[in-house]
């Protein structure tokens, strides 16, 4: 490998690992949920809604992420996560195993690609984040 | 100051709450069936775990019902996106569990979960032993949390009889149950604002009306203060598309219970 091969390659792995710790998941990942089109799964724990940051029950709350989901052609759901999923889809049930690190939790894909990880801060990130797979 | 816009909204305040408890206000073929707990009898706590939550201070309503508001972000705003229409009890004194059944449907729709039209008489007539009777939410709420409520596909909505009750209809209610609710301390308008800031609808008892109805969202109030919008059960004629506005003295509740989980069930 000639020197600026190597510097290209070291380039491209600062590169990746920036951008894995952006707060808004892993862009590279496999689609975390195994199903075509744009799915965006949030896990909660409802009784403890109310130690959140308010912005952050409103980002929940709000149907504007749900009408844009709906708008293209897609799906969402936002389960406690005490909740029993067996008659829901497999697809939300394999979302919703898929190991978590804190709540609320935010699983976006589009069949290709996807993140997940804490729920983001705000209405306007959240809507940000799942604007990204679903274009 | 913000204020919710109530220009053209159907509004039940102190001013005209007279004419609205009187029989002759229920519009045709309607009717109500609150029946007033009795505490003595059945004191806080004794259908499940009293609300728990801390009360948000008063001091920080408006401003969150402004920003609910503003971001669309209250369980009221999911009906449309999940596209179901307020029930109807049809002549039936099952208010109280028809105000538990809305708060399902509403609980589905900010689960994400499809529409599926869910039975009150499912509940009522067998928790009654068939009869046309009133009763308050806790108890459908209970019944509903132990048995589940049938879809209407197999039991339909203001069915009081035994013979909807049937095998098939004894396995589909299984899927639809309530896995967590709370109640609600009687007379405390700060609890049913806290419930309704955090994205739980209440089901409220309402003495002065002897009726049962659901709450779906804080709302603020033209003179400074607070009062709820309302899904009632006499179908989408009524009021703005069966909604209305109640001022805080008339939102307050006897019995009140807050629906925090359903199962997830798809179909």
């Amino acid at each position: 490998m000639t020197k600026t091969s190597d510097k290209l390659a070291l380039i491209a792995l600062v590169w990746l690992a920036l951008s894995m710790f952006d707060g808004g998941g892993n862009p590279f990942a496999p689609a975390p949920i195994d199903a075509p089109g744009l799915n965006v799964l949030i896990v909660e724990e409802t009784e403890a809604r109310h130690t959140l940051p308010f912005a952050q029950v409103v980002a929940m709350g709000s149907v504007e992420w749900k009408e844009y989901v709906k708008a293209k052609s897609g799906e969402w759901r936002q389960y406690d996560s005490e909740a029993d999923l067996k008659n829901d889809d497999a697809k939300w049930r394999q979302a919703f195993a898929r190991p978590r690190t804190s709540l609320p939790w935010l699983v976006v894909s589009n069949g290709k690609t996807g993140s997940e990880g804490p729920l983001p801060a705000n209405l306007d990130a959240l809507l940000s984040e799942i604007k990204k797979y679903g274009e | 100051m913000y204020t919710t816009p109530l220009a053209g909204r159907f509004i039940i305040d102190d001013s005209n709450a007279k004419d609205f408890a009187a029989a002759k206000s229920t519009p045709d073929g309607m009717s109500r069936g609150y029946q007033q707990r009795d505490w003595d009898a059945h004191p806080l706590g004794s259908f499940c775990a009293p609300f728990a939550l801390p009360e948000i201070p008063e001091s920080e309503w408006r401003e969150r019902v402004e920003e609910k508001q503003r971001r669309r972000a209250t369980p009221k705003f999911h009906k449309a996106l999940a596209g179901f229409d307020s029930l109807d009890q049809n002549g039936t004194n099952y208010c109280w569990i028809n105000a538990i059944i809305a708060g399902m449907h509403y609980a589905r729709a900010m689960n994400g979960l499809p529409h599926v039209a869910l039975s009150p008489a499912s509940v009522g007539a067998p928790l009654k032993g068939y009869r046309n009777v009133g009763g308050w939410g806790s108890q459908g709420a209970k019944y509903a949390q132990e048995h589940g409520v049938c879809p209407q596909s197999l039991w339909p909505a203001n069915g009081i009889s035994k013979k909807y009750d049937t095998a098939e209809a004894r396995e589909a209610r299984k899927n639809f149950i309530i896995c967590e609710f709370y109640e609600l301390k009687p007379n405390d308008f700060g609890q049913v604002a806290t419930a309704l800031l955090n994205d739980f609808t209440v089901a409220v008892g309402l003495s002065w009306w002897g009726h049962e109805v659901l709450e779906t969202e804080l709302v603020a109030t033209p003179n400074g203060d607070f009062g709820t919008d309302i899904d009632n059960s006499w179908n989408k004629r009524w009021g703005n598309n069966g909604h209305a506005i109640l001022n805080r003295s008339k939102s307050t509740p006897d019995d009140a219970v807050a629906i925090r989980l359903v199962s997830p069930t798809v179909k």
